[in-house]
């Protein structure tokens, strides 16, 4: 949380946009049928689906205007602005906001891209890979190396989930992931070969990167009976050709 | 340069490891354990059901059967959808109920039922009971009153739409009476508020209300099925025999059961129907369809496919004289029964 | 007479279980697996329970009665865990525990918080055990005076007594917080009318917003996010402490103790809500009856019992409407119901004719069940703190896994991934912001139930708010209601102080 005195700075930004959304709810709230027999069940006003919307967008407004009010006679509002005009274009962004936005990064690019088309075990492997690389290993220009990657690797999906393309044929995102995934530890290798210490840490990396979901797929797979969502390569190649041999 | 070569290793071991195991799905079918994803909750009827015929199925085919629910949407349409994206090669299976028909007139996905080939399983006859505290001893006391003060008694029943709705408003329309419709979100909670007194009559399955039944928590009045129902050695009435004008409207029946793609390759079909009457003449079925109230069906293949199809007809158009559908059945190609 | 009988069976059935030695290792194997599926985040103890359904099919029912039941009650004690140690409520349960479990912990005092929640899981188990076998016709018979009005003030109940005791800032964050999980669960067709409310034409939210994926967006991510920026260490900053049962702190809480079994047990017999409910009423309730109300948030230990005994002498509650009248009064009984009838046991009043032993049965279970948990939690506990040691940056992103696969692994659905991240990254600014993050979620878990509840009360009252004020229970909840938002106005605050003083001043 941020320090009490900056956050009836925030309460001024938080409240307008909770008066945005509060007033969305109503909208949508008033476009809902008040009356009318549906689907069997008696016309009254006390029925109509939009009686909690409104309850809802009418006591968030309420309670964000207070918000708002309370802001302003805190000196929030003109906190805000001061801090406004003094706002430095050049100085950019500080760390801790990088992090944010790097994680937030390999979060997306691991829920929305890969789990849905790359081999789970594929997927998460990587996802620990370049997470525990940039988080753990601390290397200026290898976290740069890796956030550059896996940039590309989210525009590559991206351009590749909207035009649909290889929908069909089942291992090409799975070979597509392994290329990227050697490709990170190529840059791990070349990045810490030096450093004895950095070179301890890499190989930490990949253990937890391999061994995580190494134990936790064939867990969920076999013994929760949890299918997983995309069982794709690794799955097949490896994991399911010795349940099968075992079985 | 010793790591590096150890990746490229790693990565044709991979390569021909699955080609290998690409290899091996050429066998004769079941090769590999099979997953049947059932569209309703888990400890539900639909989940019981499958689970039970499942265990016995597993058996005969000699592989495992995973049963997972996978629920949501609109009349399951999620668990649904995504059992029919599955391939069509017999690994899939779908658990489903008479209530899922009405996932296409609802706006849920855009394929009738004929996708499926049917397995029904069973299902339990629906009753009226009405609360202990209430004075009508019979049916007849029942719609007497309910004519005297038309849309005063409160009826409970779960959601808009389903197979317990259907029949209620069957009721209504056969017996001539206007009842007070109250949704809740299944069985069990409309139960309970029969119990509790907030409600008048409720409208669930033998299956569901027995022990209540049996318990003197509810009273029975009738069953909707034109014969009588004997609940171990109580004979629970039919409405049909006070009402004959039942008969137009009723009866709607459950039918649990599960299905697969219907473009499956017709060996994997055999060998399903095959497994799934052995499955439903064990013992362990019949006691479970006895124990539980359930008639057993058995219906598959045609027969089955024939039964959803009317049932999808019956719900669609029933959901569009209320005016709760979202989608005309007529634009899905569904005639009305 | 009626107990005495019932305990004597009781006694036999405890014998014949215990004689068993394959029941003694089933018990205690799902008991930890129970406690490592609570403590993982996104596993509950309901999905533990469905998929030991599956697995227990070909036992007998005694036997597989041992292993769900244990698993259950691992499920539910195995959540703070994960709530003192990171912060993220391994389970809804827990989520309460982790207010001030989480501050102990990082006040060093992880091992003390550990044994203590396992000693008063423990004693809560066994005490609502006791309300099972003792009285469990009068509970079921009040559990049926809940109508829809009820439900209704209860779930009002559950979300502003949430909003108000969780606040770090102004009070009424917490009330915008629990608007804004009201809103959430809106999403979706009404279960009533089928009406597609704010859907935006998604299929997917046709469905309604499942609690996983918003409760471990909401806990989750925004902690994972905090500690990777902040590279933050929880054991850096303190030593372990000794894990000991602490017999002396449990034996001096012994009447906040009661007082969360009592409020565990009567919630987990009300149908429909369950342990996590149960753990913030009696967090709340505690609060109100402490001398230092000021302290709870930051580490006090009263919250931490207050909330582990309640949830799980929630367990025992759950049972009783669910035995006695067939009707699951937790989400986790629910499961528990279905796996009955698979051995064909049906729940319900006749249960006590056709199968006499199986309520001592369950009792006996019980009892053994929260004995098998409190040994291996101790056990478990002091192995278990020592994940703090390994470097966070390691550490979280594992736990990222593990949510991810943990809410996919409820509905098997990727969707409930992509609304997890977006919960998340809106969480993240939430507390960034001074909002509270658990009224959201109770509001999730509650607003459904509110909305259906209040819309078809006033269909049966045919749109008359009379029956709040003839029915006891609603009357009662309602006046609860009153008090509690309106002792948070200053004005009621300042009146109440001034008038302490005049009376303190003339005595």
């Amino acid at each position: 949380m941020i320090e009490k005195e900056q956050i009836r700075k925030y309460d001024f930004i938080s409240s307008i946009v909770l008066i945005i959304v509060s007033c969305i709810i109503l909208i949508g709230a008033f476009r809902m049928p008040m009356q009318g027999s549906f689907a069997g069940v008696q016309n009254q006003w006390y029925v109509s689906p939009a009686l909690m919307p409104l309850i809802i967008g009418f006591g968030l407004l309420l309670l964000s205007l207070v918000l708002l009010l309370n802001s302003f006679i805190s000196g929030g509002v003109s906190l805000f602005f001061q801090d406004l005009k003094k706002y430095d274009r050049s100085a950019g962004m500080n760390e801790k906001t990088l992090r944010v936005i790097m994680l937030v990064l390999m979060l997306f690019n691991y829920i929305y891209l890969m789990i849905p088309r790359v081999d789970f075990f594929l997927s998460t492997s990587l996802f620990l890979l370049c997470v525990v690389g940039v988080f753990y290993i601390e290397h200026g220009r290898l976290a740069a190396r890796i956030t550059s990657i896996e940039l590309i690797w989210t525009l590559v999906l991206l351009v590749l989930a909207v035009s649909g393309l290889f929908e069909r044929s089942r291992y090409v995102y799975d070979l597509l992931g392994m290329v990227v995934y050697a490709s990170v530890v190529w840059f791990f290798i070349r990045y810490t070969a030096d450093d004895p210490d950095q070179r301890r840490r890499v190989k930490t990396t990949i253990l937890v990167a391999l061994l995580t979901p190494g134990i936790i797929c064939p867990l969920f797979r076999y013994m929760l009976l949890v299918p997983l969502p995309v069982e794709g390569i690794i799955f097949d190649g490896i994991f399911n050709s010795i349940y099968y041999l075992v079985r | 340069m010793k790591k590096r070569s150890l990746l490229v290793l790693l990565l044709a071991l991979i390569l021909v490891s699955s080609v290998f195991a690409q290899g091996q799905r050429e066998d004769v079918y079941p090769s590999r354990d099979i997953t049947d994803i059932v569209v309703w909750g888990a400890g539900g009827g639909t989940d019981v059901c499958n689970r039970v015929v499942m265990a016995e199925m597993a058996e005969e085919l000699g592989v495992n059967i995973n049963v997972v629910n996978k629920t949501g949407g609109v009349s399951g349409s999620i668990g649904m959808l995504d059992a029919f994206g599955k391939p069509h090669d017999g690994y899939y299976l779908c658990g489903l109920s008479e209530s899922n028909v009405t996932a296409a007139v609802m706006g849920g996905w855009d394929n009738r039922m004929d996708v499926w080939d049917v397995f029904i399983i069973g299902g339990s006859p629906d009753i009226i009971s009405v609360t202990p505290g209430t004075p009508y001893q019979t049916i007849e006391d029942l719609v007497e009153a309910a004519k005297a003060q038309p849309g005063m008694i409160k009826a409970g029943a779960s959601g808009a739409g389903s197979i317990h709705h259907l029949n209620l408003l069957g009721f209504e329309k056969g017996a001539g009476v206007e009842l007070n419709f109250i949704p809740y979100d299944g069985s069990k909670p409309a139960q309970n508020a029969a119990m509790s007194g907030e409600i008048d009559l409720v409208i669930t399955s033998v299956a569901e209300q027995a022990q209540l039944i049996k318990g003197g928590k509810l009273r029975p009045l009738a069953v909707l099925v034109p014969d009588d129902f004997d609940l171990d050695g109580n004979t629970l009435p039919t409405a049909f025999a006070s009402y004959p004008g039942l008969g137009d409207y009723l009866p709607h029946s459950q039918a649990i059961g599960f299905a697969v793609a219907a473009d499956a390759p017709d060996q994997v079909k055999q060998t399903l129907y095959g497994a799934f009457d052995k499955a439903m003449e064990s013992d362990a079925v019949k006691e479970f369809g006895k124990k539980n109230y359930y008639i057993l069906s058995g219906a598959r293949g045609a027969e089955a496919n024939a039964i959803f199809k009317q049932l999808e007809a019956n719900f669609a158009y029933t959901l569009k004289d209320l005016g709760a559908n979202k989608v005309d059945p007529a634009t899905l190609g569904i005639s009305r029964p | 007479m009626e107990f005495f009988h019932q305990l004597n069976m009781f006694g036999f059935e405890l014998v014949q279980i215990i004689s068993n030695p394959m029941n003694i290792v089933i018990l205690f194997s799902s008991v930890i697996m129970g406690i490592i599926f609570g403590a993982t985040p996104g596993l509950t103890a309901t999905l533990g329970v469905a998929l030991l359904t599956t697995l227990t099919y070909g036992m007998n029912t005694s036997t597989a009665m041992v292993a769900l039941m244990g698993i259950y009650v691992g499920g539910v004690y195995g959540g703070s865990y994960t709530a003192i140690l990171v912060n993220i409520p391994g389970t809804a349960a827990s989520a309460a525990t982790a207010m001030d479990g989480y501050p102990l912990a990082c006040k060093g005092q992880a091992g003390r918080a550990l044994g203590l929640t396992t000693t008063s899981s423990a004693i809560g188990t066994f005490i609502g055990m006791i309300f099972v076998v003792g009285f469990s016709p009068i509970i079921s018979r009040l559990a049926l005076q809940f109508t829809s009005f009820e439900y209704f003030l209860l779930a009002l109940f559950g979300i502003i007594i949430s909003g108000t005791l969780t606040s770090p800032d102004l009070v009424y964050k917490g009330w915008i917080a629990g608007f804004l999980g009201l809103f959430l669960a809106m999403i979706g067709r009404d279960s009533l009318r089928v009406y597609p409310r704010f859907t935006m034409g998604i299929s997917q939210l046709d469905g309604g917003i499942e609690v996983v994926p918003v409760l471990i967006g909401a806990f989750g991510i925004p902690q994972i996010m905090q500690v990777l920026r902040d590279k933050f260490q929880v054991g850096n900053m303190q030593k372990i402490g000794r894990i000991l049962p602490d017999f002396k702190t449990i034996g001096k809480k012994s009447g906040i103790i009661l007082r969360s079994c009592l409020i565990g047990v009567g919630i987990g017999a009300v149908p429909g809500i369950g342990e996590d409910i149960a753990g913030w009423v009696s967090y709340g309730a505690a609060k109100r009856a402490s001398k230092h109300p000021e302290r709870f948030g930051t580490g006090e230990v009263d919250a931490v019992i207050s909330t582990e005994t309640a949830n799980n002498a929630c367990i025992g509650g759950a049972m009783i409407p669910l035995l006695n009248l067939g009707v699951p009064g937790s989400p986790p009984a629910a499961m528990l119901l279905g796996a009955l009838m698979l051995h064909g046991v049906i729940p319900g009043p006749m249960l006590t004719f056709e199968h006499p032993e199986f309520i001592p049965n369950i009792t006996a279970i019980l009892l053994l069940a929260s004995a098998a948990m409190w040994v291996s939690g101790m056990l478990l506990a002091k192995q278990v703190v020592k994940v703090l040691k390994i470097p966070t940056p390691i550490f979280m992103p594992i736990i990222a896994v593990l949510c991810i696969i943990g809410s996919y692994s409820i509905g098997l659905n990727i969707f409930n991934l992509y609304l997890m991240l977006i919960v998340g990254v809106i969480a993240y600014f939430l507390t960034e912001y001074g909002y509270p993050i658990a009224p959201l979620v109770i509001g999730v878990i509650l607003g459904e139930m509110c909305d259906t509840n209040l819309r078809r009360a006033l269909m049966v009252s045919k749109g008359s708010f009379a029956p709040v004020f003839q029915r006891p229970v609603a009357l009662l909840l309602f006046l609860v209601i009153v008090f509690t938002i309106v002792s948070q106005i200053p004005l009621y605050r300042r009146c109440t102080a001034a008038l302490k003083q005049r009376l303190m001043g003339k005595a």
